[in-house]
């Protein structure tokens, strides 16, 4: 069943959503198949690209905003959430 | 996961392999290949072969190449005949994009990320900054 979903998380990483931190995200999220997008203060970003992801700035703290769309939308959420509110990487 | 072969003249290939693992970190099936200025060509696509081989897994390989025309491309095209997927002008953010999507994904699809990223990447700062 295709649904979107949207959780907000507050990011956990001390060093933000840069550099490695970001490599690993759009990774995992590259594994599923629904789109997936974060946004921060009203900009959207692609979460399957890294350039993207880097122009978003985040913060450790930052409320972001996490979109999954397509079949497997809600393993997404629910793994992307865990690696956005974690500490350390 | 596709492996990375990345050809240029001189060092530029050590360096774009450094800068990127220090903006994500180490990557496997991932080699550069500088080419001196003496380096003879048939050598150069040996070398170029026996990387490919060496990253390409079970899902192929994409060799980057840094100019059209230049030596390194040229040794890369023999192989382009012979089927393997050869792009040229690579840069810092086609390479980035290129190493964190290339599980999951053909060759084909790969390629096409490889070509919008190299291009999104060039951004005027200065009027995105200040509208000038």
């Amino acid at each position: 069943m295709e649904h979107a979903m949207e959780r907000t998380v507050i990011l956990g990483n001390k060093a933000g959503l840069h550099a490695r931190p970001a490599a690993i995200f759009v990774q995992q999220a590259q594994r599923f198949q629904c789109q997936i997008t974060l946004s921060k203060n009203g900009k959207t970003v692609n979460g399957k690209s890294i350039l993207s992801l880097l122009t978003l700035g985040a913060e450790q703290g930052d409320q972001i905003m996490l979109t999954a769309d397509g079949a497997d939308a809600e393993a997404a959420i629910d793994r992307l959430t865990l690696l956005l509110e974690a500490e350390a990487e | 996961m596709i492996g990375i072969v990345l050809v240029t003249h001189g060092t530029l290939a050590d360096a774009l392999k450094n800068a990127a693992e220090t903006i994500i970190g180490p990557q496997e099936q991932f080699l550069a290949i500088g080419m001196g200025p003496a380096d003879d060509l048939t050598i150069l696509h040996g070398e170029i072969e026996a990387a490919v081989s060496a990253v390409e897994k079970n899902d192929g390989a994409l060799i980057l190449v840094d100019l059209m025309g230049g030596s390194p491309a040229k040794a890369s095209s023999h192989l382009a005949f012979s089927g393997a997927q050869v792009i040229c002008g690579v840069n810092l953010p086609m390479l980035l994009e290129v190493l964190v999507q290339r599980e999951g994904v053909t060759i084909q699809e790969l390629t096409a990320i490889a070509m919008q990223a190299a291009k999104e990447g060039v951004i005027n700062l200065t009027r995105q900054l200040t509208g000038k």
